[in-house]
């Protein structure tokens, strides 16, 4: 099962790339009909984008109900893809493989975290197919993934886990 | 580690977005005022959309004049404890907002800071969240703060300020002027509202005296009045990152930026932010998952002790 941490809320402003946008995620559903794609929509965001593709009726592919959390939609997934929702980046402290949609110049550059190991780049259904047949035939493939995830989060996240402690810290010394 | 990413910053906007709002930016410095300081990012958004307002549009920021005519007038700010204690300023209802204050929050319960709290326009509150809190006040209660005469001014100096601002942008740009034109019902409510608020929060500090101003943006007009008012008197502020920095959030008017981590600090200092106004903290929204996962994962043990 495979979850897409949508954003589709910045698609007024940016319609090539949105357009871009739907044409893969028809082709993913497309190409790689053993996969559940699940659509986790941005809290801020209806799920108006994918009318089309909801008309399609297409078997592996489904909207999350509003109700369900980032954290229960990346717990019941394999792996969570993205454009550039920093959902991303939670979802590497799940410990879940991360796509990033690279579409578009604009999305490596604003999903700039797969240049520092944080996830992959994947732009195109046959990119996405050869990717999901190294996580089944590739030995260690996503192991190494998560690994130069987490040394991303290393490096990109002081403080783990008692962020909010060294903040009150900052605070403290500040006053 | 400051193998500086140069994340490039000026493509995280287009060209023409990030000069649009480098000109804002310059234009607003020019007219000096805190109101134009305030409504920069609605201003970006209004240029950036480069189209006539429609007539929702034009309705909604009518509705909002409804709002303030409807409110009462000269409220007095009661000055119940706890006073001296930070005040938590909860911006937006969304998890990426929720997810970075929330824990800040409960962590200052924790050490018995007794904060208060101050909710935005637009936020739902959920009694769960704020337990034993014996401060809470909302938006609209800054505007019952005001008198009649505050907001008569308030209209006045919105004008001003407007026409100041659109003959900056005629010296800018001409193209420009023409979208502010297109927007000045919309932007002389905004420099109106934000003279309002402003005159609330004013009233508010004096009566509780916070010790310092903690939120998750200053981005926006009511944010950016809570941080400019709290600048005016002396109190110092802090913001909490809540998502993925762009080029707009330089200039700040916070006194610090608490990040997740150094490229996110990189990135701001690039856009000429000065070092010192920059602490790198973590990102609170992951606590919990972090922890959940280093107890038992061997992420622990990449980690350095000073983490842990």
């Amino acid at each position: 099962m495979y979850v897409i941490l949508s954003n589709t809320q910045d698609r007024f402003e940016f319609p090539d790339l949105y357009l871009n946008y739907k044409y893969l995620v028809k082709s993913l559903i497309i190409a790689l009909p053993s996969i559940q794609w699940n659509i986790k929509l941005h809290p801020i965001e209806d799920d108006s984008f994918y009318d089309d593709i909801l008309d399609s009726n297409y078997k592996n592919f489904k909207i999350l109900p509003k109700s369900t959390s980032l954290g229960e939609a990346l717990i019941q997934s394999d792996v969570a893809c993205t454009l550039n929702s920093t959902a991303g980046l939670e979802a590497m402290v799940f410990q879940k493989p991360v796509v990033v949609f690279d579409i578009d110049p604009m999305i490596a550059e604003s999903a700039w975290w797969p240049k520092l190991g944080g996830g992959v780049y994947v732009k195109s259904a046959e990119k996405m197919t050869e990717f999901v047949c190294k996580t089944a035939a590739v030995i260690n493939f996503v192991s190494e993934l998560l690994k130069k995830q987490n040394d991303f989060l290393s490096m990109c996240f002081a403080n783990q886990g008692r962020a909010a402690e060294a903040m009150l810290d900052v605070i403290k010394e500040a006053l | 580690m400051t193998l500086s990413i140069k994340v490039q910053r000026e493509d995280k906007l287009s060209k023409s977005s990030k000069l649009l709002w480098d000109t804002i930016v310059r234009v607003t410095q020019t007219v000096g005022s805190e109101e134009a300081e305030g409504i920069r990012v609605p201003l970006y958004m209004f240029l950036a959309s480069e189209r006539i307002p429609p007539l929702r549009d034009k309705l909604r920021s009518w509705r909002r004049v409804w709002d303030l005519l409807i409110t009462p007038i000269g409220r007095q700010v009661s000055k119940k404890p706890p006073r001296h204690c930070p005040l938590f300023v909860f911006i937006y209802n969304t998890p990426s907002n929720m997810n970075n204050i929330l824990p800040v929050f409960e962590a200052a319960q924790r050490r018995a800071w007794t904060p208060s709290v101050l909710l935005g326009a637009g936020f739902l509150a959920s009694p769960k969240h704020f337990e034993g809190v014996t401060s809470i006040t909302k938006y609209s209660e800054m505007v019952a703060f005001t008198t009649a005469k505050e907001r008569l001014e308030a209209l006045s100096r919105a004008w001003s300020t407007y026409d100041t601002l659109l003959s900056e942008f005629e010296r800018a740009s001409q193209h420009l002027a023409q979208g502010v034109q297109h927007h000045r019902l919309q932007l002389i409510i905004e420099l109106m509202l934000f003279s309002i608020i402003s005159a609330g929060l004013r009233r508010f500090y004096s009566a509780l005296g916070p010790s310092c101003v903690i939120s998750t943006s200053d981005f926006w007009p009511f944010e950016s009045a809570v941080f400019l008012e709290a600048r005016r008197l002396g109190i110092p502020s802090f913001v909490i990152q809540h998502g993925t920095t762009t080029p707009l959030w330089w200039p700040f008017v916070a006194d610090k930026l608490l990040l997740w981590g150094e490229p996110f600090r990189d990135e701001i200092i690039g856009l000429g932010a000065p070092p010192d106004r920059l602490m790198v903290c973590g990102m609170p929204a992951t606590d919990s998952i972090f922890s959940k996962y280093m107890r038992k994962s061997d992420l622990s043990q990449r980690m350095p002790k000073s983490c842990m």
